[in-house]
């Protein structure tokens, strides 16, 4: 399936046996990729399968421990982007690099040595606008500009430079619908004139609609590579998630009478004033966990920020264990028994250069044992983390490290521990096992469990699919803020879960 | 296990001012020998007159002033928050508690304590503009502060002008009226004296040396021991984690610039208390906002730290202002030279800190990477569950 003998030409791009180490964790094992020139080939793989840091080697922002990188059949070393760019490869951040206060020619030509010639710039933007279908105007300010027309200029960027490869990393990211067709539209554009496009994505209906081929990437490596044309949305979710999508197991159902969480026409809006939620009804009842599935960007993040108080709201009440809590603030609500797994749990959970037993009173700051009236308790503290330590099998040396000495899995524990810790009534966990081995993902699997068990209503947001069926008593699919379908994970396939999550299927609103 | 974690933390503990100090040494060494000085003469010179009981006693007397400032931008770099304004806030702090205290008439002790809690209150109110405009309107601090901190001159020339004057003074200086003797710290000097220390006739340190370090241990306490500086670090270190545990980053930038404000309120006392007596408005000391930066920088934001480094500015001005009086002219720098290296300290520490700081991190991290591969693994059972 990977190597076409039939092929004309060496590669554009090939990678093999590409292994990248970071302090604690493999990011890369093995991976190789192989792209044709003239291709759209996609890379996908959940968060953490290592496409980023695949993409970072390949731009020369990082330097693989072993391997090879061959561009058009010659071996190469890159020491820097710069030496990327020389070898034709360009890439297009997720995030984009541009100058709001500079015209569009301004930031195409920004940071190019030699001369600048204005005219010739223009011409040359022209020309590239009109041969690739961008549609760009090189006199316009960026800041006029919206997300799609940036993305086509950092496209331009690349192009301008000669690039002849281009890596887009995850560009529907921030994209409505509509730009998305565009983009893709424009990447046909690429491809007709004979460019290759590297197409980072973890949306599989899109990397099926725009690729030629796909190479999927699970836990650091390679799976495999496929024609497009030949594999299903299941099929992918199947190679990416690995093993067959579980029947979740039967058991007991934990499910009690008492409502813990209830939340009414929930609406949040965007300082633009967007609507990002629209009036999000749920309820969650002890013993319970209500899955959110649905494509990343779909209101899920600011689900949970609402219900944690982070973020304003602009209709709606939410309730916990019968008190209307709409009014809290944060403090009042995790001291009322909100638990947090956070979604990026270095830059929402940790306090990354502290011991351990700092990081466990982080949101527990008010509460015994980490504190004892105005004081923080230093033993308290650090007692409770030792039982955390023993009890989630985090491995560290002791509680006085600093948390950023522990690889992803065993921070990822510490955090559950914590939040677990002194009887929490609701958890809301975004993407609880998101870039953890293997290990570390079944213990929190079963620890939740335990603690649904013992009465915790959980809401659980997550793009892992087996972890949504696995866990879940009921299923909800979240679609550009409002909730679209209430499933039951016992019997919904990944088909039928697809076509909600895509808005292909519809459901009459449930209450 | 921890011990030989702890013992490197110790050792970078040290090696990290010694390497900002080797650095700084050469630097200053450098500027001395290319603009015609002996270097190591001055050092000699300085390190000779330094430790004598009259500059020793000075030196002291001259740091109290910028642990207080050094104290009150702690606080807010703590939390990540820039209290430039310092300057400014001290400034008018000092004007209106010196017309306050003057005008007060209460026994020796409660007047001294008014004279204090005006200051700390004139402070913190300078300083909860700054907070509130943050707050409310999302305005950078630093470019508030800075802004206030002429806006806040202005107004306290125009209210010495206008109406806190002293009219019955001779002198053609403004200043405010004399507080009285009840409204005056006693000196230091009997208690430094009983502990050790000659302080020579003519000498003398500011009672305020001692509320000096009461405060500091407070403030130690409070950063290091209670839930309000947890949420000051926490605020500091991840703003967006803290925000999630409930560490409102709004309650925070209030608490925060108020407490630095109340505590710059303290940086203009010894003038007022132990010196003058009063605010001239053309010889109040100035610019101990901006020393406060250096020294806060200094000291990592820790008390101790900020002693050292307010005991080590103090040293410099005394030391380099006693070689004006040398007849040698290669030991003869000018008095700008204490800010040369002053400067150059600075930029060795945060240069040395920094190093040490992420060489550190790097050791650390592979320190716990090999003893956590050591441990065995400690997970319960290797439980199959998603089955």
């Amino acid at each position: 399936m990977t190597a076409d003998p039939t092929a004309p030409g060496p590669p554009a791009v090939e990678l093999r046996g590409i292994t990248k180490t970071f302090p604690g964790v493999v990011a890369n094992h093995d991976v190789d990729l192989e792209v044709r020139a003239g291709e759209v080939h996609a890379v996908c793989g959940e968060n953490g399968a290592g496409k980023s840091t695949l993409m970072k080697i390949l731009y020369g922002m990082q330097r693989p421990d072993s391997g090879t990188i061959a561009v058009r059949g010659e071996q190469v070393k890159f020491r820097s982007p710069a030496d990327a760019i020389k070898s034709g490869i360009g890439m297009v951040h997720q995030h984009f690099m541009l100058a709001d206060n500079l015209t569009v020619l301004e930031n195409v030509v920004l940071g190019l040595p030699g001369r600048f010639d204005p005219a010739a710039a223009r011409t040359r933007i022209g020309e590239l606008s009109a041969r690739y279908g961008l549609g760009v105007d090189p006199d316009r300010l960026v800041e006029q500009l919206g997300v799609g027309e940036r993305q086509r200029i950092e496209i331009l960027k690349v192009l301008y430079r000669g690039a002849r490869v281009i890596i887009l990393d995850e560009p529907t990211a921030v994209l409505v619908p509509q730009e998305v067709d565009e983009l893709f539209g424009n990447l046909a554009g690429l491809r007709a004139e004979g460019l290759t496009v590297l197409f980072i994505s973890h949306k599989l209906d899109e990397v099926i609609r725009v690729a030629d081929r796909i190479t999927v990437l699970r836990q650091g490596t390679t799976v495999t590579t496929v024609e497009a044309g030949s594999v299903t949305t299941a099929q992918l979710a199947h190679l990416m998630v690995g093993g067959d999508l579980p029947t979740p197991e039967t058991r007991e159902s934990t499910v009690r009478d008492e409502v813990t969480l209830g939340v009414r026409d929930l609406s949040v809006r965007s300082d633009a004033g967007r609507d990002l939620l629209s009036g999000v009804g749920l309820s969650i009842r002890a013993g319970e966990v209500v899955g959110i599935a649905g494509v990343e960007g779909n209101g899920q993040a600011e689900l949970v920020e609402a219900l944690l108080g982070t973020r304003p709201i602009a209709t709606g009440a939410v309730t916990l264990a019968g008190e209307d809590i709409t009014a809290w603030p944060t403090s009042r609500r995790r001291e009322a028994g909100i638990g947090y797994i956070p979604e990026d749990r270095q830059r929402q959970g940790l306090l990354l250069t502290q011991p351990l037993w700092e990081n466990r009173i982080l949101g527990h700051q008010t509460r015994p044992p980490s504190s004892r009236g105005v004081f923080i308790s230093r033993r308290g503290a650090r007692k409770d983390t030792e039982r955390i330590v023993a009890e989630f099998g985090v491995k560290t040396p002791g509680v006085d490290v600093p948390a950023f000495a522990l690889s992803g899995g065993n921070q990822q524990k510490l955090v559950v521990g914590r939040e677990l810790s002194g009887s929490p009534k609701l958890l809301v966990a975004a993407h609880p096992t998101r870039g953890v081995d293997v290990g570390a993902q079944a213990l929190i699997w079963d620890k939740l469990r335990d603690a649904r068990a013992a009465g915790l209503a959980v809401l659980l947001v997550s793009a892992d699919l087996e972890e949504l069926l696995g866990l879940s008593d009921t299923l909800k699919v979240m679609l550009r803020g409002r909730i679209v379908a209430t499933l039951d994970p016992a019997t919904v396939t990944p088909a039928e879960l697809g076509e909600y999550m895509t808005g292909v299927a519809t459901q009459e609103a449930t209450p | 296990m921890i011990s030989p974690l702890l013992l490197r933390r110790l050792g970078m503990g040290v090696l990290a001012p010694v390497l900002a100090l080797v650095m700084a040494f050469v630097i200053v060494a450098i500027v001395l020998q290319l603009s015609g000085f002996d270097a190591f003469g001055v050092f000699g010179r300085m390190a000779q007159v330094g430790f004598l009981d009259k500059y020793l006693i000075r030196s002291l007397d001259k740091a109290v002033p910028y642990f207080f400032a050094g104290c009150a931008i702690a606080v807010g770099f703590r939390m990540a928050l820039f209290n430039i304004g310092v300057e400014g806030q001290y400034r008018i702090a000092a004007l209106i508690a010196a017309w306050v205290g003057a005008k007060l008439s209460l026994p020796p002790v409660l007047h001294v304590l008014a004279i204090v809690v005006v200051a700390m209150a004139v402070g913190s109110a300078a300083a909860a503009i700054p907070a509130v405009l943050k707050v409310t309107r999302n305005v950078n601090e630093v470019v508030s502060t800075i802004m206030l901190n002429f806006i806040l001159g202005g107004v306290g020339t125009w209210l010495l002008v206008s109406y806190l004057r002293n009219t019955s003074g001779t002198g053609n200086n403004t200043e405010t009226a004399l507080i009285p003797p009840s409204g005056r710290m006693p000196a230091a000097d009997s208690v430094l004296n009983a502990i050790g220390f000659q302080v020579p006739p003519g000498e003398s340190v500011t009672g305020l040396i001692f509320v000096a370090i009461a405060l500091g241990i407070v403030l130690w306490v409070l950063i290091n021991k209670t839930r309000f500086g947890f949420g000051l670090r926490a605020s500091g270190l991840n703003p967006i984690a803290a925000q999630a545990s409930g560490i409102s980053s709004k309650g925070m930038i209030i608490k925060a610039m108020l407490l630095s404000g109340a505590l710059a309120g303290f940086v203009g006392l010894p003038e007022l208390l132990s010196n003058n007596y009063k605010f001239v408005s053309d010889t109040f000391p100035q610019q101990l906002g901006f020393t406060g930066i250096a020294v806060a920088l200094l000291g990592r934001n820790t008390p101790l730290g900020i002693a050292l480094g307010a005991f080590l500015f103090g040293f410099l001005e005394t030391t380099t202002g006693a070689l004006q009086f040398s007849a040698n002219p290669a030991l003869k720098i000018p008095t700008e030279m204490a800010l040369v290296m002053q400067g150059a300290i600075l930029l060795s520490v945060v240069i040395a800190y920094e190093l040490v700081r992420r060489f550190e991190l790097l050791l650390e991290g592979r320190a716990v990477a090999k003893a956590a591969e050591k441990l065995p693994d400690p997970d319960p059972e290797p439980a199959g569950a998603a089955a």
